[in-house]
Formats: C-alpha cells, sequence, structure tokens
C-alpha cells in the first residue's frame, strides 16, 4: 500500500477543503508534516485511521468542523468526510468515509446514520472507477485492521514491545502482521467444517458408514480438547515462568542471595542450553530413524547390487554409449583397431550381433543409474549407523549434563531455602514450588503432544475407511468427499504452521538485530537482540547480560521500532509507516541514527512531527529523502487549521 | 530491497504448492475469506457459508471426474 493524497473536508479542525499530496517515489518516499502542538498532526492520524477502518475515535461528534456546525442554517446538513487515494499492488483505489449531521433549531447537531458511511472504489483505465462491494474485506486483504496500529502509530507510544512483560504484546504482532492468525483461522474454520459435514452425513447414513463416523467425531473432539489444553498450559507456562524471573530477580537484589544466586542462574542457563540442544539431537535421531528402513534391505540391496555389477563384468550391461558407438563403427565399416571391414564378413556380422544384445538404451540408462544409485544406498548405511550412535551417545551424555546441572542447582536452591535470612527462605521456597508446577505441566504438555501425533494417526486411518466403506447414493458421496477436503486442508496448514511459524521468528529475531544495531546509537554496547522461543524480546550486553531492565525510554522506543520495522521487511507488505510524533522521547543522537537509516526500512515514510523533534542533524539527515513536506498553520481566531506545502530550496 | 521478497500472502501460498489441486484449491480459497473476514473476532456468518462452497464445488468436481474416468 502507497497512500497517495489525503483530502479532508470539515474534518475537526480542517474547515471546508484541503488535501496532502505524499511522496510515492522510492529515492524521495519521505513525507514530513510540520505542526505545533494541538495544530492537526493527531487530526490527520485520526484521519487515516478513521476512513480506512472506521476507528480511532472516541467520541463521533467530535469529527465534524466545530466552525462548519456554527456557519450552517438550522435544519441544514453538514457533512465531514475524509476520501484517500492509495495504490497496492498496481492498481489504485479510492477509500471515502463520511459522517451527516443536521443543525437543530437550538443550534445542537444531530447525526445521521447512514449505513453506506463507506465506499471503496478500484480505478480502471480512462479515468472510470468501479465500486467494491467488499470493500471492508479488501481493505483487510490490503493492510488488514489489526496489523494496522503496528504501521500507522504514535512514536511515543510504542514502547509495549520492550517491556519486560510484552512477550503477549510481541506474539500477537508477529500473529498479526505476519498473517500466521489468518493460518491458525482457516485450519479452526476447516475443522468446523469438517465436522459440520460430518453431522450432516451422520443424519443420512446408518451401519458401518455411521459407526466409523461416530468414531472419527470422537477423535476430533478429544483433538480439540487438547489443543484447547495445550493452550491454556502455554499460557500457564509462560505465566509461571514470569513469576520465577520476578522472584529470582528479587534475589540478585538481595546482597547476602547475590552469589549463591549467580550460580543459580549459571546452572539455569547451562540447563536451559543443554535442553535445546538435546531437543536439536532429538530432532537429528528421529530424522536418521525416519531413513532406517534401509538398513534393513541391507542384504537385498547388497544381493541387488552384486548381480548387476556381475551382468556388467560379462558386458551385458553394456555403457551406455556403446549402441551408438557401435552404430558408428557399422556405418563407417572400419574397426576399433583401424582395419576396414565390409558387409556380411565376421568383423560386420560380430558388431551386428553386439547390436542385437544390447538392450534398448532407456533401459540401459535406468541400469546404469540404478547401480549407481544402489552402490551409494551401501555406503549410507554404515555413515548413518555411525551418526546414529553419535547422536544416541551425545544424547546421553547431554541428558547427564541436565541431571547434574538439576542436582547442583538443586543444592543452591537448598542453601537459600534454609537461609536464615526469612525473606530469601521464602522467596526460594516459592520459587521452587513454581519450578515444581512448571516441571509438571511441561510433562503434561509433551504428554498431549503425544496423544495428538497418536489421535492423527488413527484420525487418518479412519479416514480411509469411511473412504472405502459403501456409500449410497450421491449426496453420502459428496458429503464424504466434503469431509475430506476439509479435514486435509486442515491438516495440511498444520503440517506447515509450526515450521513455518518458527521460520518467521527467526527470521524477525535476525532483522531486529540488524536494524537496532542501526539505529540504536550505542549500538556497540550491546552484544545481541534475541526473540525467544516464547517471544520475549531481549537485550544483551557486551557482558552477555540481560540488558532490557537497564534500557532507557529512548532505547525502549528504538528497540520497539526496530521489531516492527523487522516485522514489516519480513511480512514485504509494502505498508507504509505513519508515525505521529516519532521523535519526541529521543535524544540527538538516537534521533540522528533513526533518520539516517529508517526512510532505507520502509516502502513509504510519513511524519507527524514538531519543529523541536526535527531539527539539527536528524533533519539534515532527511533532506535529501524528502518527496512531500507541509506545514500545519493554527489560526487561533477561527480555531481552524490550514495546510501549507513546504518549497525546499 | 522490499520488492526482492515475495508478500507474506505470497509465501504462504507458496508453502502449499505442493500439495494436490483440490487441496490447493481449498487452501487458498479458504486463506483468501480468513484475510478478508480478519478483522472479525468470530467469523461471521456468511463467511462460513462461503468455505462450505468452496468444499462443495471443488468436492463435486471431484465426484464429476470420477464419473468421468469410469465412463472412458
Amino acid at each position: 500500500m502507497k497512500i497517495e493524497r489525503i483530502e479532508l473536508k470539515n474534518f475537526r479542525q480542517y474547515f471546508g477543503e484541503q488535501q496532502f499530496k505524499f511522496s510515492t517515489d522510492p529515492n524521495r518516499n519521505v513525507t514530513i508534516i510540520h505542526g505545533v502542538n494541538g495544530a492537526g498532526k493527531t487530526s490527520l492520524f485520526i484521519a487515516l485511521n478513521w476512513c480506512l477502518y472506521g476507528e480511532g475515535v472516541d467520541n463521533i461528534g467530535q469529527l465534524v468542523s466545530k466552525e462548519a456546525m456554527a456557519r450552517a442554517n438550522p435544519n441544514s446538513d453538514i457533512t465531514a468526510e475524509v476520501n484517500i487515494l492509495f495504490s497496492h499492488d498496481g492498481v489504485r483505489y479510492t477509500a471515502i468515509r463520511q459522517l451527516s449531521c443536521r443543525k437543530q433549531e437550538d443550534g445542537s447537531i444531530r447525526e445521521l446514520s447512514n449505513e453506506k458511511d463507506f465506499k471503496l472504489y478500484r480505478h480502471k483505465e480512462a479515468g472510470k472507477n468501479e465500486i467494491i462491494d467488499n470493500s471492508i474485506g479488501i481493505i483487510n486483504t490490503i493492510l488488514p485492521s489489526n496489523a494496522r496500529t503496528y504501521f500507522f502509530f504514535d512514536g511515543e507510544k510504542i514502547d509495549n514491545f520492550s517491556r519486560p512483560e510484552s512477550s503477549r504484546e510481541v506474539q500477537e504482532a508477529i500473529f498479526q502482521v505476519l498473517n500466521l492468525e489468518v493460518l491458525t483461522r482457516a485450519k479452526a474454520h476447516l475443522n468446523d467444517a469438517a465436522q459440520d459435514t460430518r453431522t450432516e452425513l451422520k443424519k443420512i447414513v446408518s451401519g458401518e458408514l455411521r459407526e466409523l463416523l461416530d468414531d472419527e467425531t470422537r477423535f476430533a473432539n478429544e483433538e480439540n480438547d487438547i489443543h484447547e489444553d495445550q493452550q491454556r498450559l502455554k499460557d500457564e507456562i509462560a505465566r509461571i515462568e514470569q513469576h520465577i524471573e520476578q522472584v529470582s530477580s528479587e534475589l540478585r537484589n538481595l546482597e547476602e542471595a547475590q552469589s549463591l544466586q549467580k550460580v543459580h542462574d549459571e546452572l539455569s542457563k547451562q540447563i536451559r542450553q543443554s535442553e535445546q540442544t538435546y531437543n536439536h539431537t532429538i530432532g537429528k535421531i528421529q530424522s536418521i530413524a525416519n531413513q532406517s528402513y534401509l538398513w534393513m534391505a541391507n542384504d537385498a540391496i547388497q544381493k541387488a547390487s552384486n548381480l548387476l555389477e556381475a551382468k556388467r563384468q560379462r558386458g551385458e550391461i553394456p555403457s551406455n554409449i556403446r549402441q551408438q558407438f557401435v552404430n558408428d563403427l557399422l556405418e563407417r565399416q572400419i574397426c576399433i583397431c583401424g582395419r576396414p571391414f565390409s558387409e556380411h564378413d565376421n568383423a560386420w556380422s560380430h558388431l551386428s550381433n553386439l547390436l542385437g544384445e544390447s538392450i534398448p538404451s532407456k533401459l540401459e540408462d535406468d541400469l546404469i543409474t540404478t547401480s549407481g544409485q544402489l552402490s551409494n544406498l551401501l555406503e549410507r548405511i554404515p555413515v548413518e549407523r555411525q551418526q546414529l550412535n553419535g547422536e544416541m551417545k551425545y544424547m546421553m551424555q547431554l541428558l547427564d549434563d541436565i541431571k547434574r546441572a538439576f542436582n547442583q542447582r538443586d543444592d543452591v536452591e537448598r542453601q537459600l531455602s534454609g537461609s536464615s535470612q526469612e525473606k530469601i527462605a521464602k522467596l526460594s521456597q516459592s520459587r521452587k514450588a513454581y519450578e515444581d508446577d512448571l516441571f509438571k505441566m511441561k510433562v503434561k504438555y509433551q504428554l498431549n503432544e503425544q496423544r495428538l501425533v497418536d489421535i492423527t494417526k488413527q484420525r487418518k486411518e479412519l479416514e480411509k475407511k469411511i473412504e472405502s466403506a459403501k456409500k449410497n447414493g450421491y449426496r453420502q458421496r459428496l458429503l464424504v468427499e466434503k469431509k475430506r477436503l476439509a479435514q486435509e486442508s486442515s491438516d495440511a496448514i498444520n503440517d506447515m504452521y509450526e515450521q513455518f511459524a518458527e521460520q518467521k521468528r527467526l527470521e524477525v529475531e535476525e532483522q531486529t538485530r540488524r536494524i537496532f544495531g542501526l539505529l540504536a546509537w550505542k549500538g556497540d554496547h550491546f552484544s545481541d537482540v534475541r526473540l525467544s522461543e516464547d517471544y520475549k524480546l531481549e537485550v544483551f550486553d557486551r557482558y552477555g547480560m540481560q540488558a532490557r531492565p537497564e534500557l532507557s525510554a529512548g532505547e525502549r522506543q528504538v528497540l520497539s521500532l526496530s521489531f516492527i520495522s523487522a516485522m514489516a521487511y519480513v511480512a514485504q507488505n509494502e505498508a507504509p509507516i505513519v508515525m505521529d510524533t516519532p521523535f519526541g522521547r529521543l535524544s540527538s543522537q538516537h534521533r540522528a541514527s533513526i533518520t539516517a537509516n529508517l526512510p532505507e526500512l520502509a516502502s513509504q515514510l510519513i511524519l507527524f512531527v514538531t519543529d523541536e523533534e526535527l531539527r539539527d542533524q536528524a533533519l539534515q539527515n532527511l533532506v535529501d529523502r524528502i518527496g512531500s513536506e507541509y506545514r500545519l498553520n493554527f489560526d487561533k481566531d477561527t480555531s481552524c487549521t490550514t495546510i501549507e506545502e513546504v518549497k525546499r530550496g | 530491497m522490499v520488492s526482492e521478497k515475495m508478500s507474506i500472502k505470497k509465501q504462504i501460498l507458496a508453502l502449499f504448492q505442493e500439495l494436490p489441486p483440490d487441496l490447493r484449491e481449498v487452501v487458498s480459497g479458504v486463506l483468501a475469506i480468513e484475510q478478508q473476514n480478519s478483522s472479525y473476532k468470530r467469523i461471521p456468518t456468511r463467511a462460513k457459508d462461503e468455505i462450505q462452497n468452496i468444499l462443495e464445488r471443488v468436492a463435486t468436481d471431484n465426484l464429476n471426474k470420477e464419473n468421468a474416468s469410469h465412463e472412458d
């Protein structure tokens, strides 16, 4: 989406008709709107959100220009309107939202409801516009309503993502901007569709098919229950982990507990790392084990390979050049040794016989390829066996490491729990209780995961039986086919979801790290930015310590901005970044580093600024990227704003 | 920088390229419906009907193809 123009008509302090043109030039992709506080920057920001999404306004009555109301005659209508011209994927659109009011005899205003207050037009050739029926749906396809808050935002209120308890907000943002929510909803609604079809089908079938459908319903219900339980467990695990971190943080601040807490932290870090490596190793073992059927076939492969080799040595499987080669010799009538021969002599007959014996070239090629593949398989078997042994040994070693670290940490916890200082003892005991709960929940989560694998397998077997069961008539066949399509589509989404979500999390992490390195003025002080598996955005300093609690307000804003830009980069949805008061809380160093880099990170950048927040180096950095610039002039006598275009040099 | 990569919508559709054509049609149709209705907390009945219509259409096509192949 690129915004080209906004027209305002009697909208808040914009009396009459006024317009802004935004730069769409990729080399000068920045539009600046200057204005002192109260001049109308936020009204413009509201106009954008209200027009496209009908949101961002608490009191709808405040939308209509007071000057327009004052000038209107009693019983006449006044309309506030915002009209936005934008382009997306090569198509231009105009969005129009209106609100009409009628001035009463007593001077008060009555809102006139109008169901069709929002219209979206698609521009066609020769200046013709076509109205779009599903206007809200199309806007959501271009820039979803729930994702827009990450693109149109108040710069002073975006540090949500960098607060310690913000993992839910971070996860929600990733889900919405990267369309993961669309995938989870599609999966759930396809499951619902399968269930609805199953219910419909059960009404018209009996006997074996009916029983199979009942079994399938039971599995589907259990699957749903477990998914809900897993979500509950995930939330509960995150909550308990947060409590544990709070208690640990308190212990770190108590002088008498500091040294033991430091050992506790170190051991917790070791456990976390070993568990991650353990899970990774399990994945590798599973992947090798999936190929282990080859080992069972070792003897058969060896036999087949020997057979082909024997044939090759006997010349029964000639090389794939043989046929062409023999043909060439026969045509030229010169032997390989250089001796000429003629038709029907001994050499000619011998070569002709060879040609007759040779097998068709396609089969010849296949045999050579097969022979090569069999040798390759035979070579792989001992290598994979060795790999598996190595990974198994490593896994056992990791288990020992984890167990040892747990025991050592329990010792530390016992010392803390037995402390003569009551506060330390109480904190440690409460942490131990949380950790016990956490362990139980993680075990339950794993058991549920295993049960889900089993259910999916059983459900798929049932699905096959249902497909092959006898069906009476077209409607039964159609419903079975509908149910299959719904279930298999839902399973297909489920199969790719986890991997895709994880891949996107890692991409956002990588980009946040890169962008934070560009935007934070003391980038060298921070060694890393990580987005953990449970969506905690963490910054580490050069000593490898978590630095987020010590980030300044400006640094938190920069971290959030880096995260938002990273999501926009990974999503590649070409949405503009629109920031109201982007630099208000930032130091001059941060303003300079952001203005030097931000135009490169967005396809279109629209900034609503005061003169104080955009000056000196920050302004100089942007000058060459500014394609459009306006100043808002507020008239104290009329309380109205007029727009003045700024022309530079 | 931005135009070199695929939009997230295209990245998601690409994940399903290996599916059989009928499932691909269902998945891409349902994803489009979900995208259009993403601003609603609960899926509207109209959108639920649209999902059923896609399933009905693809299932009918499949049965017609099956019938045609039996007749051949």
